[in-house]
C-alpha cells in the first residue's frame, strides 16, 4: 500500500515557509542559532544606550576592570553604534587585544550578546535578548529616579514591555540608594517576582566625574568641542521627554541668549534626537560624567545629572518652564527647593548671580571596583532580594475585547485580596485606543507585563508550531511534535528569570497561550467559561470560527492542573464534555460583579436619549446567534404594533449588526456598543434576555445590580445565576418569538417585578469560590 | 582567549543561505517526523 504525505500538514509548512522568508524572521531564526553555543567564561560585553558610546555605567565598570590583574584574562567587548562616530575611543583602546568594539545588531553582537559570560548594560537589550541560565546580566541602569519611573508614569502600563523584561532577566541591578530601589521594587512592580539581587552600592558612574581634565578637554577636542579653558563652563543638559517617535525639541538658544559669554563657555548636552552637530553641542558618545568634572555650574530640569553634579558640590540650576505639565504627564517623586526657574526672566536672574546659588552637596559615593569586586569575586556588600510570600498569579485574559471574559476579569481585578495575591496580567503590544484605556483601567495592583517584541524560532519550530496551533496535540504523534524549548524560549524571554506558581489561563480560547503556559513551571489552571462544546460549534453564516482554535486548546487541557468554569451547572456539561480529563481537576468559581462601578457607571448622562413615558426594553450583548436578537427583533416588531408605547434598545455590536439593522422596525433601536452601557439600562424599564445559550450571563447580573425586571431563557447553564425565588426573574420557556412575546407581555400584565439582589453577598461568595478553586 | 571566532563558526552571516530555508516542504516534512501521519 502507497501511503502519501499528508496534504493538510504539507500545505500549514508551505505557509509557515512563506511566512518564514521575510527578513525579521530570519534575523531571529539566525540569533537562536548564536543563542545555541555555549558561553564563555571570560568574555564580557559592555552595552550603554544601544551603543551610543563608551559612556555612563558599564564604562565605569570597564574602567574599574582595567585596573584589575584579571584584565587581560577577560574579553572586553563594546557595542557601539556607530563606529564613525566613536573613533578616537576605538583608537585609545586599539593597543589592547582583549577589548573589541562591535557594530549593534550584527552578525558578531548576535554572538557576543549569546555567549559572553557577563552582559552589562545601562538601558535594555533588544526584544529578542534572551539570558541564558549561564550568563550573568548586570543592568545598571542610568541614574537616580527624580522623574517618575516605570508605572509611576501615568498610562505607561504599554510602554514598558522590554524594559520590565529585561529587569526580570539581569541577575544584578545596580541601585545608588534606597529611593532607586524602592523605585524598583515599587515603581516597576518588581517587587515580588524579581528573582536576581539588587546591589544598593552606589552608581559606578559618579567614579568618571573625578577624571583628569587635560583628558576630558582632549576628548572633547576629539569630537570636535574645543573649551576656551580662560571661562567657566555652563553645562544646559535636560531630560529626553516626549515619546520614542515625538520627542520634545529643545530650544536651547533661548538659554544661551541670556549668558555673559565673555565669561562663560556654554555646552547644551541633549538626548541624541536634539543633536546637531554645532560645537556647543555633546555628542551623545561623550560620557557626561566625565564632562561633569570641568563644568562649574550645571542648568537641567528633571535629569537625574543634578544629582550626579551635586555630589561635586557645585551649583545647579532647575530651569523647568514646562513643570505644570511635566508633573500631568510624567511625575517627579521630588520637588527642588532653591534655584529653580519656571520661566526664562528667572533663570536670567539666576544666571546673573552665579556665585550666589545656593549649592546642595551630596556625599561622594566612589563604588566600580566594589560592585565589579561583588559581580565578579562574590564579595560581600549590600544585596537585596526582593521577595515576598504572596502566591503569584500570572494571567492570560487575551486580547480585552469588550466582551464577558474582559468584564469577568476587570471585576475579579477589582475583588482580589493583593495581601495574599501578587498579580501579573501578560498584555499585548497593541496599539488601538479602546485597548490602551481598557488595560489603563485594570486594578492597579496588577502587574501589567507587555509581551514586546516577538520571539525567534527556527524554521523547524516554526512549521511544527503551526501544525500544532492548527491540528492540537491530541495525539501522540502531534504531542510529540510540539516545540516545547521554543515556547519554553519566549516564556523565559517574557519574564526572565520570574516564576509564577500559578498560571492562569483566563480566556481559554487562545493555543498559543495554552501551548505557552504547559511548558512553563507553575501549577496550570485554564478557565471554561461556556459549555466549551458549544461554544466550538457555534456557527456563524456557516463558519465556525472557533472550531479550530478550541479544538487545539482542548487538547491542551490534559496538561491542566485545573479547569474552571463559570457555574456549577457549566462545570457539570464540561465534565460530561471532557471525560478524559479526571473529575477532580474541575471546578467552579462565579464571575465576581463590580457592582460599585456598575452603579457609579449609572449616574452618568447616557448620549442615548429616550422617551421616559414609554415603557422601555433593553438588551446588552453581543450582536450573534447566541444571543437571538433576530428573533426578539421580529418578536418585537410585532409587539410594538399593538402596543406601540414600547421601545426595544439593543446594546453591543457584533457580526449580525448589519442583518439586524435590516430588520429592525421603528421601536426597535440599535445603539452599537456601549463603554457605559449602564446608565442607558438604568432608563430602561425592563431587561431582556432571550440567549440561546450562556456561559456567564454576565449582563443579566448587571441588570440585577440596576434593580431592572428581568425576562430571561430559562437556560439550566443559567441557573447558577437564577435566584432561587421564581418572581426574581421570568423565564421565558423557549427561544421561539412566541416565547418571547409571551415574556413581553408578561411585562404589560405586571407579572415582571423588580427583585431585591443583594451585589455585595453574591461578590463575596462568588470570589471565595475563585479562591477555593485556585488554591485547593 | 579561549573558544572561537565568528569566523570560524559555521552559522552563516546571510539570511539567505540557511540550510532549512533551501529545504522543500517535503524534507521538512519529513525531519519533522511527519512520516506517521502519511495517508492512503
Amino acid at each position: 500500500m502507497y501511503l502519501m504525505k499528508n496534504k493538510k500538514i504539507l500545505d500549514i509548512i508551505e505557509q509557515s515557509k512563506k511566512k518564514h522568508s521575510n527578513k525579521n524572521a530570519l534575523f531571529l531564526e539566525k540569533y537562536i542559532k548564536y543563542y545555541e553555543l555555549p558561553v564563555r567564561e571570560n568574555y564580557i560585553l559592555y552595552e550603554s544606550f544601544c551603543g551610543q558610546g563608551i559612556i555612563d555605567n558599564p564604562y565605569a565598570l570597564f574602567k574599574s576592570f582595567m585596573k584589575r590583574n584579571d584584565f587581560k584574562e577577560f574579553v572586553h567587548i563594546w557595542v557601539v553604534d556607530n563606529f564613525e562616530e566613536k573613533w578616537f575611543q576605538i583608537l585609545e583602546y586599539s593597543k589592547y587585544s582583549n577589548i573589541r568594539f562591535v557594530s549593534y545588531g550584527s552578525d558578531e553582537y548576535l554572538l557576543y550578546l549569546s555567549t559572553a559570560k557577563y552582559l552589562i548594560n545601562n538601558c535594555t537589550f533588544p526584544t529578542y535578548f534572551i539570558k541564558k541560565d549561564e550568563q550573568v546580566y548586570v543592568n545598571t541602569w542610568h541614574g537616580i529616579a527624580f522623574k517618575c519611573l516605570g508605572y509611576d508614569v501615568p498610562n505607561s502600563r504599554l510602554t514598558l514591555g522590554n524594559t520590565i523584561r529585561n529587569f526580570l532577566s539581569a541577575d544584578y541591578m545596580l541601585s545608588a540608594n534606597e529611593h532607586m530601589t524602592n523605585v524598583y521594587l515599587n515603581g516597576y512592580k518588581l517587587d515580588g517576582i524579581y528573582n536576581g539581587t539588587i546591589i544598593e552600592e552606589g552608581q559606578p558612574r559618579n567614579d568618571l566625574s573625578y577624571t583628569n581634565r587635560k583628558y576630558v578637554i582632549d576628548k572633547l577636542k576629539s569630537f570636535g568641542v574645543e573649551i576656551d579653558t580662560g571661562k567657566k563652563i555652563i553645562l544646559y543638559a535636560p531630560t529626553w521627554s516626549g515619546t520614542l517617535s515625538s520627542p520634545k525639541m529643545i530650544d536651547y538658544d533661548k538659554v544661551l541668549n541670556l549668558v555673559d559669554k565673555n565669561k562663560y563657555q556654554v555646552l547644551y548636552k541633549s538626548h541624541h534626537v536634539n543633536y546637531s552637530k554645532k560645537k556647543i553641542h555633546i555628542p551623545s558618545a561623550m560620557d557626561t560624567n566625565e564632562l561633569l568634572s570641568i563644568c562649574d555650574v550645571l542648568i537641567t530640569d528633571y535629569s537625574s545629572i543634578a544629582y550626579d553634579f551635586m555630589q561635586l558640590g557645585k551649583p545647579v540650576i532647575y530651569y523647568m518652564p514646562d513643570h505644570e505639565e511635566y508633573k500631568k504627564t510624567q511625575g517627579t517623586y521630588f520637588e527642588w527647593e532653591c534655584n529653580v526657574a519656571y520661566n526664562l526672566q528667572t533663570l536670567k536672574v539666576y544666571l546673573n548671580h552665579i556665585e550666589e546659588l545656593t549649592v546642595t552637596p551630596l556625599p561622594s559615593v566612589i563604588c566600580s571596583d566594589k560592585i565589579l569586586s561583588m559581580i565578579i569575586d562574590g564579595i560581600d556588600g549590600k544585596r537585596i532580594k526582593c521577595k515576598n510570600d504572596k502566591i503569584k498569579l500570572l494571567f492570560y485574559v487575551g486580547d480585552f475585547k469588550p466582551n464577558g471574559v474582559t468584564t469577568s476579569f476587570m471585576s475579579l481585578a477589582n475583588s482580589i485580596d493583593y495581601n495574599k495575591f501578587d498579580v501579573s496580567l501578560i498584555a499585548l503590544n497593541k496599539k488601538e485606543p479602546l485597548y490602551v484605556k481598557t488595560i489603563n483601567d485594570i486594578n492597579p495592583n496588577v502587574r501589567v507585563l507587555c509581551r514586546a517584541g516577538t520571539y525567534a524560532q527556527t524554521l523547524l519550530e516554526e512549521c511544527a508550531k503551526d501544525i500544532t496551533l492548527e491540528l492540537g496535540i491530541g495525539t501522540d504523534e502531534l504531542d510529540k511534535l510540539l516545540p516545547r524549548e521554543m515556547y519554553k524560549r519566549e516564556f523565559k524571554r517574557c519574564f526572565g528569570l520570574s516564576n509564577f506558581d500559578k498560571l492562569i489561563n483566563f480566556t481559554g480560547y487562545s493555543p498559543f497561550y495554552s501551548y505557552l503556559f504547559i511548558n512553563a513551571d507553575g501549577e496550570k489552571i485554564i478557565w471554561q467559561h461556556n459549555d466549551m462544546i458549544l461554544d466550538r460549534e457555534r456557527n456563524i453564516k456557516g463558519y465556525k470560527p472557533l472550531y479550530v482554535p478550541l479544538s487545539a486548546v482542548f487538547s491542551t487541557y490534559k496538561y491542566y492542573d485545573k479547569l474552571i468554569s463559570a457555574s456549577e451547572e457549566v462545570m457539570k456539561i464540561n465534565i460530561r464534555n471532557f471525560s478524559n480529563i479526571p473529575i477532580e481537576r474541575f471546578y467552579y468559581a462565579h464571575n465576581t460583579l463590580d457592582f460599585n462601578r456598575i452603579k457609579k457607571l449609572a449616574l452618568r448622562e447616557s448620549d442615548v436619549s429616550i422617551n421616559k413615558d414609554k415603557i422601555n426594553f433593553i438588551n446588552n450583548g453581543r450582536l450573534s446567534p447566541a444571543k437571538n436578537q433576530r428573533t426578539l427583533i421580529h418578536a418585537f416588531n410585532k409587539f410594538s404594533e399593538i402596543n406601540p408605547q414600547c421601545e426595544l434598545y439593543i446594546v453591543g455590536d457584533g457580526e449580525l449588526k448589519d442583518e439586524l439593522e435590516q430588520i429592525a422596525g421603528k421601536h426597535v433601536h440599535l445603539v452599537g456598543f456601549k463603554s457605559n452601557p449602564f446608565n442607558l439600562m438604568k432608563e430602561c424599564d425592563y431587561f431582556i434576555f432571550p440567549s440561546l445559550y450562556e456561559g456567564q450571563g454576565i449582563s443579566l447580573l448587571e441588570a440585577r445590580v440596576l434593580g431592572l425586571p428581568i425576562v430571561v431563557s430559562d437556560l439550566p447553564k443559567m441557573k447558577g445565576i437564577f435566584l432561587p425565588d421564581k418572581i426574581a426573574q421570568y423565564n421565558i420557556n423557549g427561544f421561539s418569538e412566541e416565547c418571547i412575546l409571551n415574556g413581553l407581555n408578561a411585562c404589560l400584565n405586571g407579572e415582571v417585578l423588580s427583585y431585591p439582589f443583594n451585589a455585595e453577598k453574591y461578590n463575596l461568595e462568588s470570589y471565595m469560590e475563585f479562591e477555593k478553586a485556585i488554591c485547593e | 582567549m579561549d573558544g572561537y571566532e565568528l569566523d570560524d563558526l559555521d552559522i552563516v552571516t546571510t539570511e539567505k543561505s540557511y540550510a532549512t530555508s533551501e529545504m522543500t516542504s517535503e524534507e521538512i516534512y519529513t525531519m519533522l517526523g511527519c512520516d506517521v501521519f502519511n495517508e492512503e
